[in-house]
């Protein structure tokens, strides 16, 4: 007896009961899933050296220190910001640096530090800034924020100057704080 | 005469089925369910590696005639270039599908770049792609999706973005 193959049974079966036609796909309904992201804002300086030191000279105005700092300042702003700024600043301006010494009493003013920035002219750090005390700051950079730059780093170097120059200082150790820090706005 | 018989079974359980007071029923069927339902990432600027909180889990269930040879599963998005659309008026910035990326099983990372039956152009991938014959017409699988949003070299403003995947099976021919 001639054996029929089981596919033309399978396509003889397909036919009699009503098997959709082969290029008849089967699609699933559609399901899906919400997917949200947020993406906070940040806004961070760091300091590729953690301290400077300076040799005095009495009355000079030169009076470097080392190393030159790097600030490195890295944000991600919302759309909503307009500018980026960087400050650096003391707590005080009258006593930017501290005398060591108990019976000294003169300390470095803020206006006599100053701030070569990215290589430019010295500035002193006699600025009202949005941090620090009064007339002891310096802008260090402002800029532009617009959609291409919401996120972004830059680094600025930040070469330090002690100005003696007609200002008397006692022998002593002077320490203090700069401290720098960002801001967005508005 | 076995396969004779093997087709004899087949043929009487369709009759059976059409037999029975279901008979209006659609002889195969095909579905898709996913959990969760919600995925969240905490995206960190400049970073390759944002993966969701939760891995989906796609289960596939099928019923199909004899007619069929193979069974896929597509994830997409509805757009390649805003897979996932800002929040915020003022910004213009989407996060596009080839910065989703899905991990299959755990599988490697792959986004979603390809053209699919279903979506967008570029905006999908296929999930799983396996034969039907005969002794797999009934079945079921689950497949887990985890997801990654890849922004390395990718600038996006800070904000909420939002979207939604989609997927579909689809049995051939």
């Amino acid at each position: 007896m001639k054996q029929v193959s089981f596919r033309s049974f399978l396509v003889l079966a397909a036919l009699l009961f009503g098997v959709p036609p082969a290029d008849a796909q089967l699609n699933s309904t559609e399901v899906t899933a919400s997917l949200t992201a947020v993406l906070p804002e940040s806004l961070t300086v760091t300091l590729s050296a953690g301290a400077a030191s300076f040799s005095l000279t009495s009355g000079s105005a030169t009076n470097a220190g080392t190393p030159t700092l790097t600030a490195t300042t890295t944000w991600t702003l919302a759309v909503t910001r307009t500018a980026i700024s960087l400050h650096g600043y003391f707590t005080t301006a009258t006593a930017a640096l501290v005398h060591t010494a108990a019976g000294n009493t003169v300390d470095i003013p803020s206006s006599r530090v100053e701030v070569s920035v990215n290589g430019g002219a010295a500035a002193a750090f006699d600025q009202t800034v949005a941090f620090g005390g009064a007339a002891a700051g310096r802008q260090l950079f402002t800029q532009a924020i617009t959609i291409p730059t919401s996120s972004g780093t830059r680094n600025d170097t930040l070469a330090l100057n002690i100005n003696l120059a007609g200002y008397t200082l006692p022998a002593d150790t002077y320490t203090g704080t700069l401290r720098i820090r960002a801001q967005g706005t508005p | 005469m076995k396969r004779i018989r093997v087709g004899l079974f087949v043929a009487a359980a369709a009759l059976l089925s059409l037999s029975t007071p279901s008979r209006a029923q659609p002889l195969e069927s095909l579905t898709v369910i996913l959990s969760p339902g919600a995925v969240n990432f905490a995206l960190t600027s400049g970073s390759g590696t944002n993966a969701g909180n939760a891995a989906i889990a796609a289960t596939t269930s099928w019923t199909l005639l004899i007619t069929r040879n193979n069974l896929s599963l597509y994830a997409y998005f509805s757009s390649a270039p805003s897979a996932l659309v800002h929040v915020t008026p003022a910004n213009t910035v989407d996060i596009p599908s080839t910065r989703v990326e899905v991990s299959v099983n755990g599988g490697a990372r792959v986004p979603f770049d390809q053209t699919a039956p279903f979506g967008a152009p570029s905006a999908a991938r296929q999930v799983f792609s396996q034969p039907i014959n005969l002794f797999n017409l009934i079945g079921n699988r689950t497949d887990t999706l985890a997801l990654n949003i890849n922004l390395s070299g990718y600038a996006l403003p800070a904000d909420t973005y939002t979207g939604t995947l989609r997927l579909r099976a689809r049995a051939t021919p």
